[in-house]
């Protein structure tokens, strides 16, 4: 019993020596190798990281949080191995192991805006920045001209903002001109109907890339097995003190 | 509607009340047992509105039942706690034959209850946030909870221990305070301690990080581990052994309830 805490308290001073544990803050798209440790300072990883996507799910249509997951590049030079990080769904590569921490909205002017548009059964992609028109078929042409994280609607119809923190609702503003005639339309990333123009018109926003940020936390841990095995030592130094008094007493 | 079952077991949890003390002057087995009746009906409703959570949680999450174990937040901790305090109780009552400690048990699940009741904290279902979504819930929390119910049933026995009696009665009481602080420091240390670390260092990164909850539970340990030492050791007289499980018992609803309303950490799920 007393030697399975041993076994704990040395194995948790050999990771605080050996181990490593510190954060990465990583802009969706971006590409970094280094990573902050508990004091700020920054040390490198010995590999890169890049967060190719980043995800949040919600329940149903409210903003309860469902699930957030980064799905993270890593590569060494030898290759890229990608993975999806979540929360309590941490991933290691080459004994650091990284953990799906928080997340946010961090605008700049790096990030493109991805768009779907649906005109006459034909079906078109597109990735803009703001106020970039895009010229579609049969003389319309769209731009996005504004952009809110948390778009909702008050009951009199008039649009809203509600978080600058996160993206709840991403949603755009367009600037539709067909043939002359010019109009705007917020098209919501959680509202299907947002984007329906017409019968043979539909806009469908994707996305914001590379304005979230998602933050993982990194440790190394080389000695976290001796820790697993001193529980499993003093749960059975429990048994053999208990289970010999237990049958003593029936 | 489950949140209603919850409160009805509040109630019935006081009319046990009302039935254990009217036998503590009386004696008559007949009145104990109205007290025992109420507490089981009461566990029973507590047990059918636990399972209208979860198969609440299981429907509308569509995780499996291991993942939907219904402690999300204070609400529901606290019913499930009381849940089991109950039983364990119930058990206890049932093979000791011993309705005294019935008034204490009872009178705190019923006044836990109804405070919580008439309290603001949300009594709805919170579909789980990402941090909830482990096996490790199920097995931290309904160990650590069981741990719970064990001291809080060695407290009772330590009420009832210090209010005398005769010495006979005495020597029982302290054994069997003995035989619970001894099963709830093994499930607080496994399911508490252990399982709470597996899953901290599987989420966080870090076996244990000394948020409020944690520095609390490793307080209410060390009051337990002193404890079953000095039990072994045989250097406690009956009556220290009654403090020390009454003590450690007001250690472990500060470390269950009072962190979660005094003090922020990474455990604060309870007042979302």
């Amino acid at each position: 019993m007393h030697a399975g805490i041993l076994a704990m308290l040395l194995s948790t001073a050999a990771n605080r020596i050996w181990g490593l544990e510190g954060n990465i803050h990583l802009l969706e798209g971006m590409e970094q190798s280094a990573y902050l440790l508990p004091d700020d300072s920054e040390a490198e990883l010995g590999f890169t990281v890049k967060c190719d996507d980043f995800n949040v799910e919600y329940y149903g249509d409210s903003n309860r949080v469902k699930a957030y997951t980064t799905l993270l590049s890593v590569d060494d030079g030898t290759g890229a191995v990608i993975a999806e990080i979540g929360v309590n769904q941490p991933f290691t590569y080459k004994g650091v192991t990284f953990y799906q921490q928080s997340y946010g909205f961090s605008p700049n002017n790096e990030g493109r805006l991805l768009f779907t548009a649906e005109l006459n059964g034909e079906k078109s992609e597109h990735s803009v920045f703001f106020d970039e028109p895009v010229s579609l078929a049969d003389g319309v042409s769209v731009e996005i001209v504004d952009f809110s994280p948390a778009l909702a609607l008050r009951p009199d119809g008039q649009a809203y903002n509600f978080s600058e923190d996160y993206m709840f609702n991403p949603s755009s503003l367009f600037l539709i001109d067909r043939q002359g005639e010019r109009f705007y339309r917020w098209v919501s990333t959680r509202s299907a109907d947002s984007g329906q123009i017409d019968e043979d018109f539909t806009l469908i926003f994707n996305d914001f890339k590379g304005v979230e940020y998602t933050t993982l936390a990194i440790a190394k841990k080389p000695f976290s097995a001796v820790i697993y095995i001193s529980f499993v030592i003093m749960a059975l130094g429990f048994i053999m003190i208990y289970v010999p008094r237990m049958r003593k007493t029936q | 509607m489950s949140a209603d079952f919850f409160t009805i077991c509040g109630l019935l949890y006081i009319l046990a009340m009302v039935g254990y003390l009217f036998h503590l002057f009386s004696k008559k087995r007949a009145i104990a047992m109205a007290g025992t009746a109420f507490m089981s009906f009461g566990a029973l409703l507590g047990l059918v509105a636990f399972c209208m959570r979860y198969g609440y949680y299981y429907n509308a999450m569509g995780r499996g039942l291991l993942l939907s174990f219904p402690v999300t937040n204070l609400f529901e901790s606290v019913h499930f706690s009381v849940l089991c305090m109950v039983i364990v109780y119930l058990v206890y009552e049932y093979r000791s034959k011993n309705y005294s400690a019935g008034l204490i048990i009872s009178a705190l699940s019923g006044i836990a209850i109804l405070l919580l009741a008439i309290s603001g904290f949300s009594k709805e279902p919170a579909l789980f946030i990402p941090a909830l979504q482990s096996y490790w819930l199920l097995a931290h929390v309904l160990l650590s909870f069981v741990a719970y119910a064990s001291f809080a049933v060695a407290a009772a026995l330590g009420v009832l221990a210090l209010m005398g009696g005769n010495a006979h009665k005495r020597t029982q009481y302290v054994g069997q305070i003995k035989d619970f602080v001894s099963v709830g420091f093994v499930l607080f240390t496994i399911g508490g301690l252990f399982f709470g670390a597996i899953w901290a260092k599987n989420a966080w990164g870090r076996f244990w990080s000394w948020d409020p909850k944690e520095s609390w539970a490793f307080v209410t340990w060390c009051v337990y581990l002193v404890c079953v030492h000095l039990i072994r050791r045989n250097r406690l007289k009956p009556l220290g052994i009654a403090i020390f499980a009454i003590v450690g018992f007001c250690v472990v609803i500060f470390t269950f309830i009072g962190v979660n309303l005094l003090l922020s950490g990474l455990h604060s799920y309870g007042s979302v």
